[in-house]
């Protein structure tokens, strides 16, 4: 059994002023041979999860 | 002063990565990326981005205009995003905006991460939680957090960064079709109003009747009320599979193995309601398809959504209704990634001779556009 009772939030990565800590935006070329592969992979997978809790 | 508008297309997930892509052209985008694609939703000027994410992230704004330039530039030459006249109604954007957020649960993704953490507590090995971890959880659980953010966003109904809280996006939101989904149907009702396409919506399959809510918004917002809203579904649920397509892949997503599949008619009406949207232009079609779609009083159809999973609901529902759809209407399928519903619709289009070309815009979303 895990314990949360004592978990706290994840390091904080804000500024003094709370704002989030700025990370540089990145863009990379998808591969369309890729995209067919993980757009359609399918609900069986999804699925998967939707009897957990019955 | 010209503003951006992103140009939406298919968007899907990959881990923490959002992909979105038109014409053959597609972008991986990292977290900052995808603010940046969040808010050219509608026309908005690069200033306007600029002074968003000065105030969201520590970076001044020099350092940040020069990196919104080169992500819209990548994205502008991929044609992700055009340069566009400003809106013609702010308070438009604004409304539909905020209310695809509410349908799809985008205002409240840590409730789902604190009711999974309670249904965790009741059904599973009951872990030890405090207060302070369900006040806290959607930093504590910041992947789930991010990961059920991008679920909403594309319409996935589970996400990719599996966390202990996290997983599942099918139990408290009132579509499953996420902000991209619900911002493809704002797509297409736009064309129609925007090209003077006759007709009504129907939603075909509606579960707790986001969808069809939306399409109501859609209507009032831009003056078009005069439409009808049709929403049709068992509200039992989905049946059992007895097609052959549906039995041999097993395709059974009945109430009795998914309970919140199942949404009432009174609970359709209700959320109607909650959002101020329920009038006497929408009407409601209980039953299952075969029964009630082909004496249904519907007219002219300008929007088709087709969302019954099954290859019989699929097809029951296409036999009925296509040949109601108007020259210039669009026909949607929620759920082309099942097979058995690709199967009902390729089917159905072989067998009319339809060319028209299928657009996917999601995992499992597709459209056409009927052709004379």
């Amino acid at each position: 059994m895990r314990d949360y009772s004592e978990a706290t939030p994840a390091q904080n990565t804000e500024s003094a002023d709370g704002r989030k800590a700025w990370v540089a935006p990145t863009l990379r070329v998808y591969d369309v041979a890729e995209l067919t592969e993980i757009a359609f992979a399918g609900f069986g997978a999804d699925l998967g999860f939707y009897s957990s809790y019955s | 002063m010209t503003c951006i508008r992103r140009v939406d297309g298919l968007a899907i997930v990959d881990g923490k990565s959002l992909i979105v892509g038109v014409r053959g052209k597609f972008r991986v985008l990292d977290v900052t990326a995808q603010r940046i694609w969040d808010l050219c939703e509608y026309p908005v000027t690069v200033d306007r981005i600029v002074d968003v994410l000065s105030a969201e992230y520590s970076v001044g704004t020099d350092e940040c205009l020069v990196a919104v330039k080169s992500v819209l530039g990548d994205l502008a030459g991929a044609g992700l995003v055009i340069a566009t006249d400003p809106s013609d109604s702010l308070g438009r954007d604004a409304y539909l905006g905020l209310l695809k957020r509410a349908i799809v649960g985008l205002l409240s993704v840590e409730n789902d991460q604190r009711l999974g953490a309670l249904l965790s507590i009741a059904f599973k090995d009951a872990p030890k939680v405090s207060g302070d971890f369900i006040h806290n959880i959607r930093y504590i659980d910041a992947d789930g957090y991010e990961g059920l953010v991008l679920a909403k966003y594309v319409g996935n109904l589970n996400h990719s960064v599996n966390t202990r809280f996290s997983q599942s996006n099918t139990r408290f939101a009132h579509s499953l079709v996420g902000l991209h989904g619900l911002g493809h149907i704002e797509r297409l009702a736009a064309q129609v109003f925007a090209d003077g396409i006759e007709g009504d919506f129907v939603d075909a399959g509606t579960w707790r009747g986001g969808t069809a809510i939306y399409m109501r918004a859609l209507q009032t917002a831009y003056g078009q009320k005069h439409r009808l809203v049709w929403v049709a579904d068992s509200f039992t649920g989905v049946p059992k599979p007895t097609s052959g397509p549906d039995v041999a892949a097993n395709l059974d997503l009945s109430t009795e193995r998914y309970p919140w599949f199942y949404a009432s008619l009174r609970e359709v009406r209700d959320n109607f309601s909650t959002y101020g949207l329920l009038d006497n232009g929408v009407k409601f079609l209980p039953g299952l398809f075969a029964d009630t779609l082909p004496v249904a009083p519907i007219d002219k159809i300008a929007l088709l959504r087709l969302d019954g999973d099954l290859y019989s609901s699929t097809m029951d529902s296409l036999n009925a209704l296509y040949d109601k759809v108007v020259c210039g209407g669009y026909i949607i399928v929620d759920d082309y990634g099942l097979a058995p519903c690709k199967q009902a619709v390729d089917e159905f289009r072989a067998s009319r001779g339809i060319t028209a070309p299928i657009e996917k815009i999601s995992w499992t979303i597709v459209h056409w556009r009927k052709e004379a």
